[in-house]
């Protein structure tokens, strides 16, 4: 192995380091991120679980484009019903 | 906008529909160019003017065109549109039977101010080119809540949107840090623009009506009790929107100074007209119509 590689799988090295710790420093913020898409979500199509929501024609202008929104609003509904391993998997093994 | 908008307004059974009818017929008399459009759902001016009338504007005498908005009609389009617009984005619209679910939307609540404001919006864009553009309103309910309605959507609108900011900001924290900081450039998020794009048409509506030098509000009431509280309800409603009521009509009046003097004591800056109730009880037909003096200058209108 020639010196320049050499260097160079260090330096490849410290750089999947940095991803991950960015990605590690960003996994709290992202969750948070998803949690108010969810709300957002939540907020324009309340009316279906019983909560005040926008005008009719407000909702339905934005529905054409909330594909993603609703998508994370879905998976957030599917683990509701387990906060506890909603807040280890955020947090992390200990 | 060339065109002055008159909106006439009052507890259903006043004489919306009559009066909106004669000051259209009198300005055109006096050589404007007038459009009267009908904007309640049960119409009425086919009934006044004595000819069918639709949503094409028919001519009534030079210078008058009336029309009947169906109001059914706008909702069925704006749902088509909004159906439209979400087959084309959603992946998955064959899964479920959009077809029904949208079908069923035309009974939610909201909808049919919904379709007032729209036919609104739409006759005020087509014919800018008149000297006046008169409206005869739903009766009360229908009516305050379609002129509430740019206002209580931009409320709505302005907490979405800032949401929306937050979250984006957010997510763009989050690829600055993953990417590292070289590259900013965020793509516009569509729903942000879409709200953008819908508060400055609720923005134009709220302004253009608030806007005393375009828009003449016309109150219409009955000399007896129950108009006059309605009519007081509707000016304390509109005065919260913001809205000025120009003129207030008393119709079928049975010259009773008292009501008139008690009226003008509630209803400041506002200046009165009074229509006598006719002897022949109706007022239809162009020749009735024509017949009636109005009790002010048709330049001041």
């Amino acid at each position: 192995m020639s010196l320049p590689r050499w260097l160079e799988q260090i330096r490849l090295f410290f750089k999947d380091l940095q991803i991950i710790n960015s990605n590690k420093a960003t996994a709290l913020l992202e969750f948070e991120v998803l949690e108010l898409r969810n709300i957002f979500a939540l907020l324009l199509f309340g009316s279906f679980v019983g909560m005040p929501a926008p005008p009719v024609h407000i909702t339905l202008q934005l529905l054409p484009l909330m594909e993603k929104d609703i998508q994370v609003m879905l998976r957030r509904i599917n683990v509701a019903h387990d906060a506890l391993a909603e807040v280890v998997s955020t947090l992390g093994e200990p | 906008m060339k065109a002055r908008v008159l909106f006439f307004v009052g507890k259903g059974g006043v004489g919306k529909s009559t009066n909106s009818s004669l000051f259209a017929l009198k300005l055109a008399r006096n050589g404007k160019r007038v459009l009267l459009n009908s904007i309640d759902p049960a119409h009425n001016l086919h009934d006044i003017f004595q000819v069918t009338l639709g949503s094409k504007p028919k001519q009534i005498v030079p210078g008058l065109e009336a029309m009947e908005t169906d109001l059914d009609q706008w909702v069925k389009k704006y749902l088509k549109d909004t159906e439209r617009d979400f087959r084309s984005v959603y992946k998955y619209q064959e899964a479920f039977n959009l077809h029904k679910y949208f079908r069923t939307l035309k009974y939610s609540p909201g909808l049919e101010e919904y379709a007032v404001l729209l036919a609104l919006v739409d006759t005020l864009r087509r014919f800018a080119d008149r000297d006046y553009i008169v409206f005869d309103t739903p009766p009360t309910a229908l009516t305050l809540k379609f002129l509430a309605l740019p206002d209580v959507s931009l409320l709505w609108l302005s907490e979405l949107s800032q949401f929306r900011q937050l979250i984006l900001n957010k997510e763009q924290i989050i690829t600055r840090i993953r990417q590292g900081r070289k590259n900013s450039a965020r793509e516009r998020d569509p729903i942000l623009a879409k709200i953008a794009d819908m508060v400055d048409r609720y923005r134009g509506m709220s302004d253009l009506l608030k806007d005393s030098s375009v828009t003449r509000t016309f109150l219409v009431l009955n000399p007896d009790e129950l108009s006059l509280a309605e009519s007081k309800l509707i000016w304390r409603e509109l005065t919260n929107l913001g809205m000025k009521i120009s003129f207030l009509i008393i119709n079928k009046s049975k010259s009773e100074d008292a009501f008139h003097g008690r009226v003008a004591g509630q209803f400041p800056d506002v200046q009165l007209l009074v229509l006598p109730r006719m002897a022949g009880g109706e007022l239809t037909g162009l020749k009735e119509l024509d017949s009636v003096e109005l009790p002010m200058d048709v330049e001041e209108v």
